[in-house]
């Protein structure tokens, strides 16, 4: 079966990280968010792969190239500006053409392992024409409501917002299989789910595959810090590369991975679940706590502490500083005693401005979201929930109240 | 508990992936070991071995078999440990007869000992083995036919048994034989099946004669014939049809047959309302002549009798027991004509349940009871049956048999209320109006709890210990909750009455301990109030399954599962007890457990 993997969206929700990347560029754990999703395609001998690219297409062809590097065959095809599932659909159309169905895969989902694959033996075990997987979702989010009846067949797709009356609970989950006669009625429907809910209608057969483990959409900043608490929390062994350094009187706690050429200074505690990219320098008496993701050629000063954060490559975070349920982009330097609140005070649950939207996160803790590039000068305090545009530059003793664009 | 299959037909084909795959639909019976005996050449293939279906597939090639006669078992150990060498088929001594077997033989070693004296020796620690070395005696030594051994052999045991014999001295013919534990024929056009029950061949065919005790029957390609083993007359039985479709025995999409089934509730209470039925009327009439009334029930029907009890007491102003079936002795001295037993059970095979029906209706008494299973052994000791018409149950967890099973309960309840006028006419309309809309909140309280469930599992599944606390009825749902997250989850959990929770429980109490309250807005909600208070003034960490906008109750928990309004006093057992499934289901979930098949435990007890 052929896989076409929808990457082109440019997920404006995520400012200031897309600025600077696509979404499914986001790299957690070393890797980005995609290659995941290839390497569990790759694993269950799907090979053949489509990627359709559209905001910052060039990042992830440059990337991934023809995909050898991870035994796949990846071609690609670009939705250009256009934004909608639909476009992107038929930017596959030509690539699937021969088969009788593929599989769909939206290119910013972490999920457990498994969901492919389950998604795959209900397509074959219920005989249904077309199969899409649904998951749980709390009572927040927009996602597209689906119904099913009781043997686990769809009913309709693509029910808008969660109501009292909703008699569903289920999501779709981004991965699906789907006919190839089913473009013509895309292109009339204008969306997926309503050609799907045509093709029931019509009397198809589309089964449910019930996903019942972990599954995150990186849809809003926040999500990025779940989806590397989630990656972490499936790491089972520690791993520690050629050439690191580990000073004298470092402590190592629960699982902890260092790839190569890092050091570790004297004094540090590393507070497991955690990842260390290659080429980092953690300085003397830093405090690491849990489900952190540190990416390549990072720095680390003395005496500062970071907590369930993701730092991606280049960062540099000067002595004193404190980083809590924070993302960093590429190559931000933080000056020396910069703080990132995580909570509010009194405790109350934090709100982040959305594209204009202030909208709520479900969390007491979170801490702020920082484009690439920034610099932050000397005692930047920063309060929670807000964020900072790429390529800002914050003077000495500033504090951020506000997001800063 | 054991699954078995067999499979006779006329064209050579892939008879091992038939066998696997219906062996497979019978894993909920036993799972611990897997065998299969063909004919190939005109001699018995054994192939056989430790472990779940899938991991013996891997080991040793059985979908491969290539056949028109082949036998296959699932195993759930009860004599022997689960070992290649007490996996079923078990043979004689010359290889030449195979028998799978489903039950317990109580003779056994009287009758091994005697053949051990013989000359034949044994493999296997089973009681099965007996059998094929018996019949190999009695071929060789009496000079009987294949057929006539099995049956002078099944006629010495003593005990349970659903038993299938394949011979390469016959190679044609299945015989098979049953005493005590299920055992259903299939019929296809060219093909004829034999198994435990019914999902197994319900892709192939929905032709089915269910069989009854003391019957032998020889199964070819293309018939069967019954006799019954003690007066050898023969039985004519023609088949039926089950309405049943193949999907319903299969999980669809869904990733557990217990989560399918906690979604299938609606549809099955749906169905329980849909079908009127005249036993309903009769049933109700003789609780309400009885002078005293038992009911009868293992494991989660148990707390559907409590309900059962409760409203018979209530409504009909009788008093009424409701027992576990393996303490019936304790009633026994009372059973007489004017006695009313009421046994409830999903599969109709419950083994104590069977035992103590019979012992109640030989000294007279009527037994009215409420079974899912059609045509299974307790309905034939029954002089008068309610079904519940959940469809076939997979999931070891009892879910939506449980929810069928209570609204049996409510129906004869109200039935009950309306003969003793406890319940006036007005108030009767207006209470079947409510139960008729039983499925829609039903289907509501999944929709709203679902993913709430599964956020809590998160931190309950850390948890050893936990307690359920409920008032009144109440309490029923609150033991119910507390049986599923021991069953699957294997968290310990105790249900108590929440007024008698300080009365011992409230020492355990720590910091984060979780209680789980069933409160919904009835008229025990204040001093529910005063129990939840306590057990937070210890630390507790509540979790209350609640009617919607309950503001009092909703302010003292962490966590609030929300009940639609309007269930609070008529049919709470119902929709309060849904929510404790889904909490069950994702905390075993979270725990990497495979709750349709937790250890140790079997779908129907058929053993005592």
């Amino acid at each position: 079966m052929k896989v076409v993997i929808l990457a082109g969206g440019k997920g404006s929700d995520l400012f200031p990280l897309t600025q600077t990347r696509p979404k499914p560029m986001i790299t957690l754990l070393g890797k980005p968010i995609l290659q995941y999703l290839i390497e569990e395609l790759k694993e269950i001998g799907l090979t053949d792969i489509l990627i359709v690219t559209g905001y910052l297409g060039e990042q992830i062809r440059n990337y991934f190239k023809k995909g050898s590097d991870l035994g796949v065959c990846i071609q690609y095809a670009n939705q250009g500006e256009e934004e909608r599932i639909e476009s992107a659909l038929l930017a596959s159309e030509e690539y699937v053409r021969n088969e009788s169905e593929f599989l769909l895969l939206f290119g910013d989902i972490v999920s457990e392992q498994g969901l492919i694959q389950r998604t795959l033996n209900a397509f074959e075990n219920t005989q249904a024409d077309m199969t899409m997987a649904l998951t749980l979702k709390g009572d927040t989010g927009d996602f597209g409501i689906v119904e099913i009846d009781s043997m686990g067949m769809v009913k309709k797709a693509g029910i808008k917002k969660a109501d009292l009356t909703s008699m569903s609970n289920y999501v779709d989950a981004g991965c699906f299989v789907i006919r190839t006669d089913i473009f013509d009625e895309i292109r009339k429907e204008k969306s997926l789910s309503s050609a799907i809910n045509n093709r029931i209608e019509k009397g198809a057969k589309v089964a449910a595959a019930i996903w019942e483990k972990e599954w995150i959409d990186i849809g809003k900043p926040w999500n990025i810090i779940e989806a590397n608490r989630l990656l972490l929390s499936k790491v089972e062994e520690s791993r520690i590369s050629k050439n690191v350094v580990i000073g004298p009187n470092v402590e190592l706690k629960n699982v902890v991975i260092i790839e190569e050429n890092t050091e570790i200074g004297s004094g540090t505690v590393l507070n497991g679940p955690l990842y260390i990219g290659p080429n980092t320098y953690i300085g003397n008496n830093a405090l690491i706590r849990d489900h952190c993701s540190i990416d390549k050629n990072s720095l680390i000063g003395f005496g500062s502490e970071i907590k369930n954060s993701v730092l991606f490559k280049g960062v540099k975070i000067y002595r004193l500083c404190y980083i809590g349920d924070s993302v960093i982009g590429q190559n931000t330097v933080f000056s020396s005693g910069v703080i990132t609140v995580n909570t509010e005070t009194p405790n109350a649950e934090i709100e982040m401005n959305i594209n204009g939207e202030i909208i709520k996160t479900g969390l007491r803790k979170l801490g702020a979201i920082i484009g690439d590039d920034c610099e932050l000068g000397v005692n930047t305090m920063i309060f929670p929930g807000r964020k900072i545009a790429s390529k800002s530059i914050i003077t000495p003793g500033t504090t951020i109240k506000e997001d800063y664009e | 508990m054991c699954g078995i299959v067999g499979i006779v037909q006329q064209k050579k084909t892939k008879i091992g992936k038939d066998i696997v795959d219906a062996l497979t639909r019978l894993e909920y019976r036993g799972y611990d070991s897997v065998g299969i005996a063909s004919i190939s050449n005109g001699k018995i293939l054994i192939t056989k071995d430790e472990g779940k279906i899938a991991e013996v597939v891997e080991k040793v090639n059985i979908g491969n078999i290539i056949g028109k006669i082949a036998i296959g078992h699932t195993r759930w150990a009860t004599h022997g440990p689960p070992s290649k060498e007490n996996a079923h088929p078990h043979t004689d001594c010359s290889g030449e007869i195979s028998v799978i077997h489903n039950g317990i033989i109580e003779n056994f070693q009287q009758l091994k000992e005697e053949l051990v004296n013989q000359g034949h020796v044994f493999q296997s620690d089973t009681d099965t083995e007996i059998i094929p070395h018996m019949i190999e005696h009695l071929i060789k030594k009496n000079g009987l036919t294949l057929k006539d051994a099995i049956i002078q052999t099944v006629k010495r045991i003593e005990g349970t048994f659903a038993i299938c014999v394949v011979s390469n001295l016959d190679p044609d013919k299945i015989y098979c034989a049953k005493r005590d534990s299920p055992l259903v024929i299939g019929i296809n056009s060219d093909r004829m099946f034999c198994a435990s029950d019914i999902p197994a061949f319900l892709t192939q065919t929905r032709k089915v004669v269910l069989l009854h005790d003391e019957e032998f029957v020889t199964l070819s390609y293309d018939g069967y014939e019954i006799i019954n083993f003690n007066t050898m007359k023969e039985v004519i039985r023609k088949p039926h049809i089950v309405s049943w479709k193949p999907e319903m025995a299969q999980k669809a999409g869904f990733p557990h047959f217990m989560l399918k089934e906690i979604h299938e509730q609606p549809n099955s209470l749906a169905d329980y309302i849909r079908i009127k039925q005249p036993s309903l009327s009769k049933i109700t009439e003789k609780l309400y002549n009885a002078k005293k009334i038992f009911l009868l029930a293992a494991g989660t029907a148990h707390y559907s009798t409590l309900t059962g009890e409760q409203l018979i007491r209530k409504y009909a102003e009788k008093p009424a027991t409701s027992i576990i079936s393996s303490e019936y002795e304790s009633i026994s001295s009372l059973i007489d004509e004017d006695t009313v037993i009421l046994p409830v059970s999903q599969s109709g095979e419950t083994m104590d349940t069977i035992m103590a029906i019979k012992h109640a209706k030989d000294l007279g008494a009527t037994i009215l009871s409420a079974v899912n299973v059609i045509g299974s052994t307790i309905t034939r000791y029954s002089d008068e049956v309610l079904y519940l018409y959940a469809g076939p149950e997979i999931g070891v967890a009892a879910t939506k048999t449980y929810t069928a099973q209570t609204i049996s309960m409510w129906d004869i309840g109200l039935e009950l209320g309306k003969i003793s006028g406890k319940i006036n006419n007005a108030e009767y309309t207006e209470a079947r109006e409510l139960f008729n809309k039983i499925p829609s909140v039903v289907k509501q309280t999944i929709v709203r709890n679902e993913a709430r469930t599964n956020h809590i599992a998160s931190w309950f599944a850390k948890k050893n210990s936990s307690f359920y606390l409920g008032r009144n009825l109440n309490l029923q749902t609150a033991k119910e909750g507390a049986l599923k997250m021991k069953e699957i989850a294997y968290i310990h959990s105790e249900a108590y009455p929440a007024g008698e929770s300080k009365h011992g429980p409230i020492a355990l109490v720590e910091e984060d301990y979780p209680i789980v309250f069933v409160t919904p807005n009835d008229q025990s909600h204040k001093r529910i109030i005063s129990n939840i208070m306590e057990m937070k003034a210890r630390g507790a960490t509540a979790i209350a399954v609640l009617e919607e906008g309950d503001k009092e109750i909703g302010e003292l928990a962490k966590w609030k599962l929300e009940i639609p309004k309007g269930c609070s006093e008529m049919f709470a057992t119902i929709p309060y007890v849904v929510p404790l499934q889904l909490l069950a289901y994702y905390t075993a979930t979270r725990k990497g457990l495979d709750c349709d098949r937790p250890r140790s435990l079997a779908k129907a007890v058929t053993v005592l």
